[in-house]
């Protein structure tokens, strides 16, 4: 009983998992650049490319993969489970709320393609 | 005031994609009504076949698109706005806000620095780099006309680039609330054509030649016993409890950080009565001084503050 | 004939269990129908305050040079303005709906935890108390509601009027993370059988997101209040920049709450939305996974906003753009919302009543609100009206929009459930015009004005500067606005004792809370329904008799127990049997001895506030040790199918565990504010390094954090001994693990106090001792915790079946051994890596 009640709980946290990685994903990009461009810790040019840009790429990265592993594993729950009701519409709200997040990722991440790192 | 009216490059560019969003936002909300009104009119329009797509369309993909192109026109047009290389040299001020009023600094060459109060003189047509930091708590420089405000803050320097097209006046006021007088902290740009403002340094400059020896006279006398421990008459020297350089004054449009016109009739007022003019501003009241006092620091004040 | 005087008989058996005593004994209430209403009614009489404050703030702003209020009295007036109406009505108002509504809606007979949700009502009461007389008094605090350090530090704020807010404040915050858990874990477990979590009204799952933002952006404001006041009361220097402090975490810490604040109200009121659509519509909601999944992106991303308020303190461009980009894309997920709102009316065949025109003043003011909220997005154009008039106009619009329209046809809607009577509908209607037109007079115009550049919170301002018409006009409207409120007010008053009786179910509405009868009894549902869809009225449509009749779960009254089903999470499968708590008067003790913390501290009376801390410790023991049973629960038939569910007490997924793991998610955030707040300070603030560092000799942090080692270690021995069914051992973990938590909270306490020379000095220091004060604190309610335990071990309430007490010792040191690791990390390793 108690452990049906536990899975209960982390299967809701799975399907909404995707916008907890964008939640993580913005506070660390927000706290790498603000550290680095406040700090006297500096990083080289990598590529020509400022190195604070290539790290904030780099953790951009990590965090669309992240999801990418979530919609993937939420494919492969969603191919196992049986067909009842409830189990569809959480496994389609998983998804939606997957490729979302993920979309929302690319869409916050993008200036870092295209501005200064720092001032 | 009015970001409606702008007088610089900048400005002008927030004014314009302001009424670009204006319209878009009345189209946008004529839509809507128009929507719900006509879902609302008791019609059945079809069961559900569609719908879905309507959401996705209209909710998803129109906001989406929307907000895709201002996102990335606003993100260009701040770039051009913040204070980057520029051809041109900037001009280089700093402002300090202090409760309830500016400090002014013109940095000169060989490391002096003329001090002034409350009204910025600068070339137009010339990029200006204002470096603002503040002497106690948050306040922000802004002179609507000219573009971005930005926050004096305590223990930092920020630069906001300006530049008046046209030689004028522009009127600026403390936008972060700063206490009692928050309402009590006006600016007066002046914009200068060629090198106008230059002028207004060198008669800056040049009452300080006189030095800060109040010299002889009741009214020195009075202002010494009464004034110089916060306000110096030397534009070079701020005095050692600061309140505003009184450097030029004659020369300044208005008394008190905007609190009056500036004039005979305004500074003998100003003297006697700043309490009930600009409730809380931290000058003491003087009550204790007799007219003859106060017409004799006036007086002083008028001819050594040109 | 015969099943309706059953029907009676049942009624009456379960009106006297759920009952509360008359009289004084009205204070003892905790029935959460009760609770709710005095939430509304109370928020209500905050709205009518900070609505005629507003009133002398419009008077004074209505010419030019205006002399009728002075500076002194104006900052008083704007700060407790938006104090009020941001902490004492808007989300109490949304706490008192969700607790009455909430169960109703998911078909159970009341809240998880019913005290907690009274001690929720007085701190609320008491905290907003100190706030408005202060106000009354003339000593109310006057550096906005927004508190920007350092104005309301102590050198520019001196005397006891900053620390009004904060403390006051705080006092009421503790209520919204009280109600933050009590909704989140009643959504998740306390629902009726067969209510799938999809299946669950929007409501719930908009609720659901805004209580675990509430438990997640209150902390840092807790966090920011306590840090001030700290500066305040005893000069630990957290903002000062000339002591290593920074003004600008403030903005942080407050904003970090303050931008997830704006959805955690705007959310319930597109709940109330979501929930009246359809029964006006007639047509189940369309949209509704899409809808969910919008909630869930929404709630997201506005813990993404919070720079948006800060574009002009001069934060580097890219961080700007993060945060611009995530504000534009908030427009995303609330257009969703709205194309669904609107596609369900499409589909059915909406009905033009009262609560219907109200929701198309919310239509219109909310779109604006938003299409303005995009422009002040676009950062060069926030650089220029940013902290004008412009902005005033768009939060009025954001959140009279996004709240006070969907709440006025919420009032119309659900005003016969609460009174049985329905509203001629008349003076509702006089009302909603006034109201719209009030509104936008005051506020449409004020864009202009702010575009014109008049900046806010000024007392007063010049004539001539084409300010004094537009405010003119935004005064007159304001007293329009306001006569509508008053009109609204006097026809709920009206409607509330003199309407025509109305009947039941009067919308034909879906949900369960219409399958009662008018008005609501105290236990909700005579049997707790299994329902077998979305919409349990359309899909079940002999429902309402069924649950009257007692033909579902939980119709026989014994023990005089209240019972209510809590359900898995997912698949809404009936678990268990919750006992609720009856009338007691603990919440309402519990809420006077923390007022007398709070008063004390306020007056600087510390050795008083210790001794009303100590006193609310005490109480909630008493409260603790109230629960629990001697017996092992044994499974009780639960409906007349002959289900056999167990009974609550003790099982360790009862809804206290619930309640710890999502305390902890708050503590959690606290603690990770802190964290930030000291790296922040360390790599951004000026004056660094400080003049000293740390010096104390290795062992104490050893101990510390080993003493919290050992507490954990000794809680988990004693709960897998409890399991396993071995007393002894269990006694001795728990007495190891008190010892522990004793020797690491002293050893906290030693670290700043013989490491540092003067925590007044640098921030560096202030940090330390915050940092090691929290780790004292974790460790001291640690010990206690076991010592707690322990003894309810000896007596008997404890057993391998009933594990509960164990596994939250266990869990609450888990908890602590990790913080402390995290504050030894931070202390020792983070200053001397890092570079600033």
């Amino acid at each position: 009983m108690s452990t049906r009640a536990i899975t209960g709980g982390w299967r809701l946290l799975f399907a909404l998992s995707g916008w907890i990685v964008w939640a993580a994903a913005f506070a660390v990009l927000y706290a790498v650049q603000g550290y680095f461009c406040h700090s006297a810790a500096t990083l080289p040019d990598i590529l020509g490319l400022p190195g604070l840009t290539v790290l904030l790429v780099v953790v951009w990265l990590i965090h669309l993969g992240a999801i990418g592993v979530l919609e993937w594993k939420a494919i492969g729950q969603s191919r196992r489970r049986p067909e009842e009701t409830g189990e569809i519409v959480l496994a389609r709200l998983s998804h939606i709320v997957n490729v979302t997040a993920a979309l929302a990722l690319i869409w916050f991440g993008a200036p870092i393609l295209v501005l200064p790192p720092c001032g | 005031m009015s970001i409606l009216e702008p007088a610089s490059r900048g400005a002008g560019a927030v004014a314009d994609i302001w009424w670009v969003m204006f319209w878009g936002a009345l189209v946008v909300l004529a839509i809507m009504i128009v929507l719900g009104l006509y879902a609302a009119s008791s019609r059945p329009w079809h069961a559900g076949k569609g719908l879905t797509a309507f959401i996705l369309v209209g909710g998803i993909a129109w906001p989406t698109l929307t907000v895709l192109a201002l996102l990335v026109y606003g993100l260009w047009l701040g770039e051009a706005l913040l204070p980057r290389g520029d051809s041109r040299e900037p001009y280089r001020i700093e402002v300090v806000g202090h409760q309830w009023w500016w400090e002014i600094r013109y940095p000169q060459e060989g490391g002096a620095t003329l001090i002034d109060a409350n009204e910025i003189h600068v070339p137009a047509g010339r990029p200006v780099d204002v470096h603002v930091t503040s002497a106690d708590v948050i306040h922000s420089f802004w002179i609507p006309r000219m573009g971005p405000k930005i926050d004096a803050v305590p223990g930092y320097t920020n630069v906001v680039r300006i530049e008046a097209d046209e030689p004028g006046t522009y009127r600026g006021q403390c936008s972060e609330f700063c206490g009692l007088q928050h309402a009590g902290m006006v600016l007066r740009l002046v914009a200068h054509e060629g090198d106008g403002h230059l002028d207004h340094l060198e008669r800056l400059g040049g009452g300080s030649a006189e030095g800060a020896d109040a010299g002889a006279g009741a009214g020195a006398a009075a202002f010494a016993e009464n004034c110089s421990a916060c306000h110096s008459l030397d534009a070079t020297q701020p005095a050692a409890d600061p309140g505003p350089s009184l450097a030029g004054l004659s020369q300044r449009a208005f008394l008190g950080a905007g609190a009056i016109a500036n004039g005979p009739e305004g500074l003998r007022t100003w003297l006697s009565s700043h309490q009930s003019l600009k409730p809380g501003n931290l000058m003491p009241t003087f009550h204790h001084l007799e007219p003859e006092t106060i017409e004799a620091i006036a007086a002083f004040l008028e001819e050594r503050g040109r | 004939m015969k099943s309706e005087t059953e029907a009676v008989e049942r009624h009456a058996r379960l009106s006297k269990v759920f009952g509360t005593p008359p009289g004084l004994g009205q204070l003892s209430a905790v029935n959460h129908t009760t609770v709710g209403l005095r939430f509304i009614v109370a928020s209500l009489f905050f709205f009518v305050v900070a609505g005629i404050l507003s009133m002398l703030i419009r008077a004074q702003l209505a010419t030019a040079t205006n002399d009728f209020i002075g500076p002194d009295i104006y900052n008083q007036i704007f700060t407790a303005h938006g104090t009020l109406m941001m902490f004492l009505f808007a989300i109490p108002l949304i706490e008192g709906f969700t607790l009455y509504l909430l169960p109703k809606l998911l078909g159970s007979r009341d809240l998880a935890f019913p005290r907690l949700s009274a001690y929720g009502f007085w701190c609320y009461l008491f905290g907003g108390s100190i706030v408005l007389l202060a106000v009354l008094l003339g000593h109310g605090p006057d550096s906005g509601w927004f508190m920007y350090t350092p104005l309301s530090s102590e050198p520019y704020s001196p005397g006891i009027r900053s620390d009004i807010w904060l403390l006051g404040i705080t006092f009421v915050e503790i209520s919204a993370i009280s109600i933050g858990v009590e909704i989140v874990v009643t959504i998740l477990k306390v629902r009726t059988a067969g209510m799938k979590l999809i299946w669950m009204p929007l409501f719930g799952w908009y609720l659901l997101v805004t209580a675990f933002m509430i438990i997640a952006g209150f902390p840092p404001l807790i966090l920011g209040s306590i840090l001030l006041e700290l500066e305040r009361a005893f000069g630990l220097p957290f903002f000062d920049p000339a002591r290593g402090g920074d003004s600008i975490l403030w903005q942080h810490l407050f904003w970090l709450f303050g931008h997830p604040e704006v959805y955690i109200i705007f959310l319930p009121g597109a709940a109330l939305i979501s929930t009246m659509v359809p029964p006006l519509a007639r047509h189940p909601i369309i949209g509704y996974t899409m809808i969910v999944a919008a909630i869930v992106a929404t709630g997201v991303i506005s813990f993404g906003l919070w720079v948006h308020h800060m574009y002009t303190v001069g934060i580097p461009h890219l961080g700007l753009a993060f945060f611009s980009a995530a504000s534009m894309l908030v427009a995303v997920p609330t257009g969703v919302q709205f194309f669904a709102w609107i596609a369900t009316l499409f589909a059915g065949r909406p009905a033009m009543k009262l609560p219907m025109l109200y929701l198309f003043g919310f239509l219109i003011v909310f779109v604006m609100g938003g299409l303005t909220g995009v422009m002040v997005a676009l950062v060069p154009f926030d650089w220029q009206v940013h902290d004008t008039h412009f902005v005033v106009a768009h939060m009025h619009y954001v959140l009279v929009g996004g709240l006070v329209f969907p709440m006025l046809a919420a009032a119309y809607y659900w005003l016969p459930h609460v009174s049985g009577r329905a509203p001629s509908g008349k003076l509702g209607v006089y009302a909603f015009w006034f109201i719209f037109i009030g509104f936008n007079l005051t506020f449409f115009i004020m864009h202009l004005t702010g575009l014109r550049g008049m900046p806010r919170r000024v007392y007063t301002y010049e004539a001539g500067l084409g300010w004094d018409i537009p405010n003119l006009v935004s005064s007159v409207g304001g007293f329009i606005l306001s006569i509508g409120f008053a009109m609204f007010l006097m026809d709920m008053l009206i409607y509330w004792r003199l309407g025509r009786l109305s009947p039941r179910n009067p919308w034909k509405a879906d949900t369960l809370d219409w399958a009662m009868p008018i008005p609501s009894p105290t236990y909700n549902f005579g049997s707790q329904p299994e329902i077998t869809g979305p919409n349990p009225l359309w899909n079940q449509p002999d429902l309402g008799r069924e649950i009257a009749a007692g033909k579902h779960y939980l119709g026989e009254v014994r023990n005089g127990w209240r019972e209510t089903l809590a359900v898995d999470v997912v698949s809404g499968r009936p678990h268990y049997i919750i006992l609720l708590p009856g009338p007691t008067y603990l919440p309402l003790i519990a809420g006077l001895t923390t007022a007398i913390f709070f008063a004390s501290f306020l007056l600087k009376v510390y050795w008083m506030a210790a001794v009303g801390a100590g006193l609310s410790l005490c109480v909630y023991l008493a409260w603790a040790w109230a629960n629990g049973a001697k017996t092992d629960p044994v499974p009780v038939a639960a409906s007349p199918k002959g289900d056999l569910l167990p009974t609550h007490t003790g099982l360790p997924q009862a809804p206290g565990w619930w309640g710890l793991v999502f305390t902890l998610v708050a503590d959690a955030h606290l603690f990770a504010s802190l964290i930030f707040g000291f790296i922040y300070l360390k790599t951004i603030a000026p004056n660094w390094p400080p003049p000293f560092v740390l010096e104390v000799s290795p062992l104490l942090p050893a101990l510390a954090i080993g003493g919290c080692l050992v507490g954990y270690l000794g809680a988990r021995a004693a709960r897998l001994a409890n399991e396993a069914g071995r007393e002894g051992m269990r006694a001795i973990g728990l007495v190891v693990s008190y010892f522990g938590g004793f020797a690491a909270a002293a050893a906290f306490v030693a670290i700043p106090w013989v490491g540092l020379e003067d925590l007044t000095a640098h921030a560096y220091a202030a940090g330390i001792a915050a940092l090691a004060g929290y780790g004292a604190l974790h460790a001291l309610v640690g010990g206690i915790i076991s010592a707690f335990v322990a003894t309810r071990c000896a007596w008997g309430y404890v057993s391998p079946v009933r594990s509960l007490e164990t596994r939250i010792a266990s869990l609450w040191w888990g908890y602590t051994a990790v913080a402390a690791v995290i504050i030894g990390i931070a202390m020792f390793i983070v200053p001397a890596v890092l570079p600033s």
